[in-house]
């Protein structure tokens, strides 16, 4: 009796662990086949905790969505704690305690601690892509020509290097355009290092260096703090620039002289899932001043104005982000993956600011703007039902 | 094998950046968008230039002034003179042991930045004195060509003292009336004007004869030609010359030392035909759309100096009043010419050719000469300054 006893009790615990194992791995490969990367999986009795990074689905939310219905056809008994990376990088937590009980909180400290010490599936890091960006200059400045158009595709190799550490080199292939300056030349784009940290939770940092938009080269830093529910983030960022020029086909840069600034806080209102935004800025060419934005994300778009008042010069424009075609990617199977960004992304300005220069900033990512880089918890929790 | 990979790509990204950063040129000065405005495409002067000559050849190290400005001719003798305007301007020629010479000098009214008057100018070596000794009859004799002398005959009574003499024959130039009567001959119009046939420098100027003396002034004939006088800077008719056809020489008294001439009215005409055509010395666009700097470029071309006649008629009258044997060289000259940021300059330079008949009496001589050149400008800007906002 005692003996069956035993056997039985060694029996289940054989067959627990198996189980566990077995969930576990169905899982992760569960992930891997939809081309997810960084996976790591623990379970907890009914927890799982999964972190992943989406380089296939257009979206933050949607690829979120996707994820949560494939763990539900596994094992629908789970609360599935998921956190979502970017290069490597948390971002934000999204808890499922069922297939439409869906929270995201940009709390991730749980998640991240749980996770530490598990092996990671399908690493992102040594992965090349090559992203084909469609770029469109359009400027109303010159009365004899209805706009000045530039039309250009700007491939990007990307690569992943370490935890938050991305290089890209993007030259700039233009396709046509009717302006006479450094527009028609093969040029170089974005060509930067890039660090992002996550320091503490909810606090972010990013440090680039390298030749950015805007005719910049330099050093930007930035930092972010984000409250954990998505609705206030507060940031700043400074850079040290000099110029990048391709006038008359020949690049120039300069030493790096200039110093920019900002600082902000935003609002999400997740009511109309509308972002305010204040800002206190000193521009490229030392203009101060204080910028304000209204973004309305929709489920798959977004839509912006702007107005800026800097050194008594006004400017303004609107910036959307609209979804370039398929709502999926093909996965990163191979070392280097060809591809195009998820969204479209353009910033207008109504004033060119040239004759005072003045208003003029730079990005340092070719991809600056995007929604597929919009990871607010609220919105999230707007859209994730109905993906 | 995954670390590998990622770190050769880590190395080549890290590679492909530092030679980036070391291919570019890096200076200190930032680019920004905005072009560079130039205060003017050439400089804002005006131009005189030419050749100072000998009757053998260029004369170097001669000075050339007008006004406060000031210039020395080269070994090739040409000389150029910077000018803030283009008012009419009094050139002298000099150099140590050569007579001077006034020119005028005299822009087209519709003259713009960047033109230059051709004024080519001969000069003359002063000829060695001879000794008139007082109470003496004397007969000097002066180079004039190879083929004649100029003479003078001084009588005993003429001189108290005995005086060094010397007696030049040279090549003077259009006085400024003469000068603005031939600027203002519009295409196929005429005017007269006044010039030497022959002149002669007498030194010491300002010495005075008892007695008249006598010259012997070489020079073909021409009827109505008469004695004249340089003073201030025109010829100033002072009696009639008599030809002696025995030297081939005119006959005139004096009883004083200065610029003496045989001087004569001619006609100038100019035929509608072929009065005034320019020829182009140089077209060039310095192409500068798509750059935020400014560009500057020096556009050589080559000037042509000096005038050219058909036939044998009247050559020493008409070089009195071109101020040089008919010869034509040609000057190398250039012109700094900027471009403003984003910005083509298109620079044609021009230079006038004209074409002049003189007539004195009977005689008629056609004369091309090379004059004036016309910097003409044209721009064309690029999309980097917006017409409006």
């Amino acid at each position: 009796m005692r003996l069956n006893y035993t056997k039985s009790i060694a029996a289940m615990v054989l067959l627990l662990l198996f189980n566990v194992g077995y969930g576990q791995q169905q899982e992760i490969e569960a992930l891997e086949a939809m081309g997810l990367e960084n996976i790591k999986v623990i379970k907890d009795g009914s927890e799982s905790y999964i972190s992943l990074q989406d380089n296939v689905y257009r979206g933050v939310t949607r690829g979120i969505s996707e994820v949560v219905n494939t763990l539900y056809q596994i094992d629908s008994t789970q609360t599935y704690n998921l956190l979502i990376e970017e290069d490597g990088i948390p971002r934000i937590s999204v808890t499922a305690k069922s297939i439409s009980d869906i929270t995201a909180s940009y709390d991730t400290e749980e998640i991240v601690e749980k996770l530490k010490d598990e092996k990671v599936y399908n690493s992102s890091f040594g992965k090349l892509s090559f992203v084909l960006y469609p770029e469109l200059f359009l400027e109303n400045s010159w009365l004899d020509k209805l706009y000045g158009v530039a039309v250009n595709i700007s491939p990007a190799v990307e690569l992943s290097l370490w935890r938050g550490a991305m290089l890209t080199a993007q030259v700039v292939i233009p396709i046509y355009t009717n302006m006479q300056d450094e527009k028609q030349y093969i040029r170089p784009g974005v060509i930067a290092f890039r660090q992002d940290l996550r320091l503490i939770n909810q606090l972010y940092g990013s440090f680039s260096i390298g030749n950015f938009t805007e005719d910049r080269m330099g050093a930007d830093a930035t930092v972010n703090y984000y409250t954990k529910d998505g609705s206030w983030n507060f940031g700043a960022r400074a850079g040290l620039t000099g110029s990048s020029t391709f006038y008359g086909g020949e690049w120039a840069v300069s030493k790096w002289k200039r110093v920019t600034w900002s600082g902000w806080a935003s609002y999400y209102i997740s009511r109309y899932n509308l972002e305010m935004k204040g800002e206190v800025v000193q521009m490229i060419y030392g203009d101060r001043g204080v910028r304000g934005s209204m973004q309305r994300y929709f489920k798959d778009v977004s839509v912006g104005f702007y107005a800026m008042l800097t050194d008594g010069y006004a400017n303004g424009g609107f910036t959307f982000s609209v979804p370039l075609p398929g709502q999926r990617r093909s996965k990163r199977d191979h070392r280097v993956s060809v591809t195009y960004p998820e969204y479209f992304t353009r910033v207008y300005r109504a004033r060119n600011g040239i004759e005072e220069l003045k208003g003029f900033s730079y990005e340092t990512r070719p991809d600056a703007g995007s929604f597929g880089n919009f990871y607010n918890p609220q919105h999230i929790n707007s859209y994730i039902n109905n993906f | 094998m995954k670390t590998n990979f990622r770190k050769f790509f880590s190395v080549l990204a890290v590679a492909a950046m530092v030679s980036t950063a070391v291919l570019t040129s890096c200076s200190d000065d930032e680019v920004t968008p905005i072009p560079d405005e130039v205060e003017s495409t050439i400089e804002n002067a005006y131009y005189i230039t030419g050749i100072v000559t000998t009757a053998d050849g260029v004369l170097s190290g001669a000075t050339v002034s007008s006004g406060s400005e000031s210039a020395t001719t080269d070994l090739d003798g040409v000389y150029k003179l910077t000018m803030s305007s283009a008012s009419k301007a009094t050139v002298t020629f000099s150099k140590d042991g050569y007579i001077s010479i006034d020119a005028t000098a005299i822009f087209a009214s519709d003259a713009t930045a960047g033109a230059a008057v051709t004024l080519s100018q001969e000069l003359t070596a002063q000829a060695a004195s001879q000794t008139a000794t007082a109470g003496e009859d004397a007969t000097l004799s002066f180079y004039y060509d190879s083929d004649s002398d100029i003479v003078l005959s001084i009588p005993s009574t003429s001189l108290t003292e005995s005086t060094d003499i010397s007696a030049t024959s040279y090549t003077p130039t259009a006085t400024e009336s003469a000068a603005t009567s031939l600027a203002s001959v519009t295409d196929g119009g005429t005017t007269t004007v006044v010039s030497a046939l022959s002149a002669v420098y007498l030194t010491p100027s300002g010495t005075t004869f008892e007695t008249p003396i006598t010259i012997y002034i070489p020079g073909e004939y021409v009827e109505g030609a008469y004695h004249a006088k340089l003073v201030d800077g025109e010829w100033e008719k002072q009696g009639d010359a008599s030809y002696d056809t025995a030297t081939n020489s005119y006959v005139i008294e004096v009883s004083g030392f200065s610029q003496h001439s045989i001087a004569v009215e001619s006609i100038v005409s100019t035929s509608s035909s072929s009065s005034s055509s320019t020829i182009t010395l140089a077209s060039e666009t310095i192409k500068n759309i798509g750059n935020v700097d400014a560009l500057t470029q020096s556009i050589s071309y080559s000037q042509k100096s000096g005038w050219e006649i058909s036939g044998n008629s009247l050559v020493s009258y008409v070089a009195g009043i071109m101020g040089c044997s008919s010869n034509v060289s040609e000057i190398a000259q250039s012109l700094d010419v900027t471009a403003a940021g984003d910005e083509n300059v298109t620079v044609t330079i021009t230079q006038q050719v004209t074409s002049t008949t003189f007539t004195v009496g009977s005689t008629s001589a056609t004369a091309t000469s090379y004059g004036d050149v016309t910097v003409s400008i044209t721009t064309e800007q690029g999309d980097m300054r917006p017409d409006h906002n």
